[in-house]
């Protein structure tokens, strides 16, 4: 065996890539680097687009992820709330997800100073978890109070006051789909942005972007942020760094490590290659 | 705010849990079984009452409070489902799915062509050339060609005339486009690799950054050394079995 391919033998090892990468992510988090990133076009329209909206905009707000998924969608939901809090919104969170109850106290949790400004049934309410998927969706397009007559904690919603305002699909200035499938997005996009015009804003895990990115370049949605990045941006537009501002230097680090060992592998992928082809036939 | 002896006892288990689920990236052991087993239960039994739950606000409670007896039809479709537990009557469960599919497939064809087709294809209808925004110009032949293209790779019955030893012109022209389909593709894909890293590496941020918090660092370390225990424990198991296996052959070869 040459050492090149003793080398790519050992690069190969996917217990010393995770040792790596445990070291390289550990590092920034004890130390803050603090490198310093920039705002995209993308994320700044949001942002506009957020502060353009009128005093009082009722706002729908999809939570529809796993615990697994905070990392990357907390900080940019809670950055977008912190910022849409100055409007004095009316907020009606849901979840078409059964993990929905769970991620919205720990958004309330994440945000606690949002949540302080925002008096339940007036200001905002949690309907919980709906089965019924896409159909869930779009009946809750039709009429909120009466798809829904108990929120999440049980309270009728036909005498809560947020519904005066915020009922049906064409009261809503805004609805916001905080997801870590692709599936919702599509649902939003069929039941509440086509037949209505209801203006959609993703918030998505990078891994899924390229999948909702033509619904934002059809102008079906005004745009999204994605992923911690997306939230490190938005965090700084609002002049809150946050968790996700926090972890940019691990997630530079980490990304260094994975492209070293994607052109390290690369490199003697070759060389082994080169070296079997220059070898005489035994 | 000061945690209850509760909630610290939840994030032990759920650092302990974070950690022995991660330790597969390094050898299956017995913790790692255990975690995914007791989040199988957990999640299933968690997602059961929570649609309970949801069936009693949006199902239940319109009937008894409203009147609204029509729900008592989805209600008993639903309850049809549990008819492939009924043996030779398992076929009752078919009607549930058959509602749900009749319903699912309405709600969402009824806006489909708008939203997926016409929506799309207007949006590739872009201008080619953009006075005084070169880099614009060329985003938008690229990805004309790169739409025509791509589909083009997938229509499987119509291929002009000509091979690749003798091409007609159109053939070459066809050939062309489609190379640019499958460039675009595969950058699609390059594209989709790296935000998959992205998202793995930010969970993995995510979950470290929960595990060193103060609350949770005792836990981890426990939690760390049982990992350590175990791994060693079924390297020692599998060197047994390999030691065994190969005594086991020497006495088939030798016999």
């Amino acid at each position: 065996m040459s050492a090149a391919e003793k080398i790519y033998n050992i690069l190969s090892t996917r217990q010393l890539l995770y040792v790596l990468l445990i070291i390289m992510v550990l590092i920034p988090l004890l130390h803050p680097f603090g490198i310093p990133i920039s705002i995209s076009s993308r994320v700044k329209a949001v942002y506009e687009y957020i502060e353009k909206l009128p005093d009082h905009p009722k706002v729908l707000i999809e939570i529809y992820y796993e615990p697994a998924a905070a990392t990357e969608l907390e900080p940019g939901l809670g950055a977008i709330l912190r910022h849409l809090v100055k409007k004095h919104p009316k907020l009606v969170f849901v979840s078409l997800i059964a993990t929905g109850p769970i991620m919205f106290e720990s958004l309330k949790r994440y945000v606690p100073d949002v949540f302080k400004q925002l008096k339940y049934g007036e200001d905002y309410v949690y309907l919980g978890f709906l089965t019924g998927g896409e159909a869930a969706c779009a009946s809750l397009a039709r009429g909120i109070k009466e798809f829904v007559p108990k929120d999440n904690y049980g309270n009728p919603t036909a005498n809560m006051p947020i519904f005066k305002y915020a009922d049906k699909a064409k009261d809503f200035d805004l609805v916001i789909i905080v997801s870590s499938g692709t599936d919702v997005f599509e649902w939003y996009v069929r039941q509440w942005y086509t037949p209505y015009h209801v203006p959609l804003l993703f918030v998505a895990l990078s891994v899924i972007a390229p999948s909702i990115e033509p619904f934002v370049s059809a102008g079906q949605a005004i745009g999204m942020v994605v992923g911690q990045r997306g939230a490190a941006e938005y965090e700084l537009l609002v002049g809150k760094p946050g968790s996700a501002m926090a972890a940019m230097d691990a997630q530079s680090f980490a990304h260094g490590l994975i492209i070293t060992f994607i052109i390290l592998g690369n490199i003697f992928y070759w060389i082994i290659r080169l070296q079997k082809k220059q070898a005489p036939a035994r | 705010m000061a945690l209850s002896y509760w909630d610290i006892f939840g994030v032990w288990i759920a650092a302990a849990i974070t950690v022995w689920l991660y330790s597969f990236a390094f050898k299956d052991n017995v913790l790692y079984k255990f975690s995914e087993h007791l989040f199988l239960g957990v999640a299933a039994g968690y997602s059961f009452t929570l649609g309970l739950d949801a069936i009693s606000r949006t199902g239940i409670t319109p009937i008894v409070t409203q009147g609204r007896v029509e729900y008592i039809v989805p209600i008993i479709f639903g309850l049809l489902f549990f008819g492939k537990y009924l043996g030779r009557y398992a076929w009752i469960a078919r009607y549930g799915s058959m509602f749900v599919l009749g319903v699912g497939l309405s709600i969402a064809v009824r806006t489909a062509p708008e939203a997926f087709i016409l929506k799309q294809v207007a949006a590739s209808i872009l201008p080619l050339y953009i006075p005084g925004d070169p880099i614009m110009s060329i985003t938008h032949i690229l990805m004309v060609l790169i739409i025509i293209g791509g589909i083009l790779y997938f229509v499987f019955t119509f291929i002009p005339g000509g091979t690749e030893q003798r091409p007609t012109t159109t053939y070459k022209v066809y050939d062309i486009l489609v190379k640019f389909g499958i460039y675009g593709m595969m950058v699609g894909f390059g594209a989709l690799f790296a935000r998959t890293v992205m998202t793995r590496v930010a969970f993995f941020i995510g979950r470290l950054r929960f595990l060193m918090g103060p609350e949770a660092i005792g836990a981890t370390v426990v939690a760390v050394i049982l990992v350590a225990i175990a791994i060693g424990y079924a390297y020692m198991q599998e060197r047994k079995g390999g030691a065994q296996a190969a005594g086991a052959q020497t006495a088939t070869s030798s016999s």
